[in-house]
C-alpha cells in the first residue's frame, strides 16, 4: 500500500475528516515526515473512494459543528480490512527486522 | 500571482478532479504559503515551487493511470506477504477497476474546447519552462551583477529570448498532454460516437479509393 494511502486511511479510521484536517492529522501522525500536498491529497482521496476503501459522508450526516462546504470522508469496512492487513504486514516486517538485528548483534 | 499560476497549473489535472476539488486545493495551497511566509521569503519560493511540482507530478500520474500504466501498488505490497494477500478484500481486483474511469457517454470535445485546452496547457508549460530557464540564467549571472537593478535588467532583457526558446517545447508539451487526454476519452467513448472512427468506418463502407478501384479493374 502506498504510504499516502496508509496515512489517509489511518487518519480517517477513528472519525470522519475533511481534506485540511486529514493533511494536519497525517503531518502529526508522521511526526512531520509526511506532507500531503493538495493535488496528492485530493487525488489520493478520489482514488481511495474509487477503490471503495473510503466513502464520502453524505451532507446530512456531516458533523454539526463544522459549517462549510468541506467534503468529509470516512473509512469503509473494506478500508478497515485493508488497513488491518497492511498493519499486520508491517508488524511482521518489524518483527523479522528485529530478529535479524538481534542475531547480528549476538 | 503565485495563486494564479497555481490555478492555471490545476488545468493539467483531469477535469473531474479539478472541478470537484480545485477550490479546496487552492485553499490548502494558500494555507501552505501562509505557513511558509512565517519562515521567510526563501520558504515561500520553495513552497510555491513544490506546490506546482505536486500538481505536475499528479497530472502525469493521472495520465498514466488513465492509460492503465500505473502498477497497483496495493497489489504489489500484498504479493510480498501471503498473510495480507489472504486478508485483502476482493474489491481491489473487482471488475469495477477494469471499467473505464470516465463516463462512456462523454462526447469528444469540440474543436473550440480542444483549442482552449491546448491554449491553457501551452500557457502553463510556457510559464513553467520560462521560469525555470530564467532561474538558471539568473543564478549563473548573480555573481557577475552588482546591484538588484542589474539583475532585474538582465532578467528583463533575457525574458523575451528565453520565452522564444521555450515556445516550441511548450507547444510540444501541450500537444502531448491534450492528445493523451483525448486518447483517454476516445478509448472510453463508444466507437460509434467518435467522429474520427466514424470517418474511418465510412471510408471502409465506401470501399477502396477510386485509384485502387481502377487498378483492380485492370
Amino acid at each position: 500500500m502506498k504510504p499516502n494511502w496508509f496515512y489517509i486511511l489511518l487518519s480517517v479510521s477513528a472519525a470522519p475528516r475533511y481534506g485540511t484536517a486529514i493533511q494536519d492529522d497525517v503531518r502529526e501522525l508522521s511526526d512531520g515526515n509526511v506532507r500531503l500536498w493538495p493535488a496528492t491529497l485530493y487525488g489520493s482521496l478520489e482514488e481511495l473512494v474509487e477503490k471503495q476503501l473510503l466513502e464520502e459522508v453524505p451532507e446530512e450526516e456531516r458533523p454539526q459543528e463544522i459549517s462549510g462546504r468541506e467534503r468529509f470522508y470516512r473509512i469503509t469496512r473494506m478500508g478497515r480490512v485493508a488497513l488491518e492487513a497492511e498493519s499486520s504486514r508491517m508488524e511482521s516486517l518489524v518483527r523479522a527486522t528485529r530478529t535479524r538485528l538481534a542475531l547480528g548483534e549476538s | 500571482m503565485t495563486v494564479s499560476i497555481y490555478r492555471l497549473a490545476l488545468h493539467l489535472l483531469p477535469a473531474k478532479l479539478r472541478i470537484k476539488h480545485g477550490a479546496s486545493m487552492e485553499v490548502l495551497y494558500l494555507r501552505e504559503l501562509d505557513r511558509a511566509r512565517e519562515k521567510g521569503a526563501a520558504h515561500v519560493l520553495m513552497t510555491s515551487a513544490l506546490g506546482l511540482a505536486d500538481v505536475m507530478r499528479r497530472s502525469v500520474y493521472e495520465l498514466q493511470r488513465a492509460a492503465g500504466l500505473t502498477i497497483n501498488d496495493f497489489n504489489g505490497a500484498s504479493n510480498r506477504s501471503h498473510q495480507s494477500q489472504h486478508l485483502l478484500p476482493s474489491v481491489l481486483h473487482s471488475p469495477r477497476d477494469k471499467r473505464p474511469m470516465t463516463n462512456p457517454n462523454i462526447p469528444l470535445p469540440t474543436p473550440r474546447q480542444l483549442l482552449r485546452q491546448l491554449t491553457v496547457t501551452f500557457v502553463v508549460a510556457l510559464l513553467l519552462l520560462t521560469s525555470a530557464l530564467l532561474y538558471v540564467f539568473g543564478s549563473r549571472q548573480l555573481s557577475q551583477l552588482k546591484s538588484v537593478g542589474d539583475v532585474a535588467t538582465a532578467l528583463l532583457l533575457a525574458t523575451p529570448f528565453t520565452a522564444a526558446m521555450t515556445i516550441p517545447m511548450a507547444v510540444f508539451v501541450a500537444v502531448i498532454v491534450v492528445f493523451a487526454r483525448l486518447g483517454k476519452t476516445e478509448r472510453s467513448t463508444p466507437r460509434s460516437d467518435s467522429r474520427m472512427v466514424f470517418a474511418h468506418s465510412r471510408r471502409r463502407q465506401c470501399g477502396p479509393p477510386p485509384v485502387l478501384q481502377y487498378l483492380h479493374s485492370l
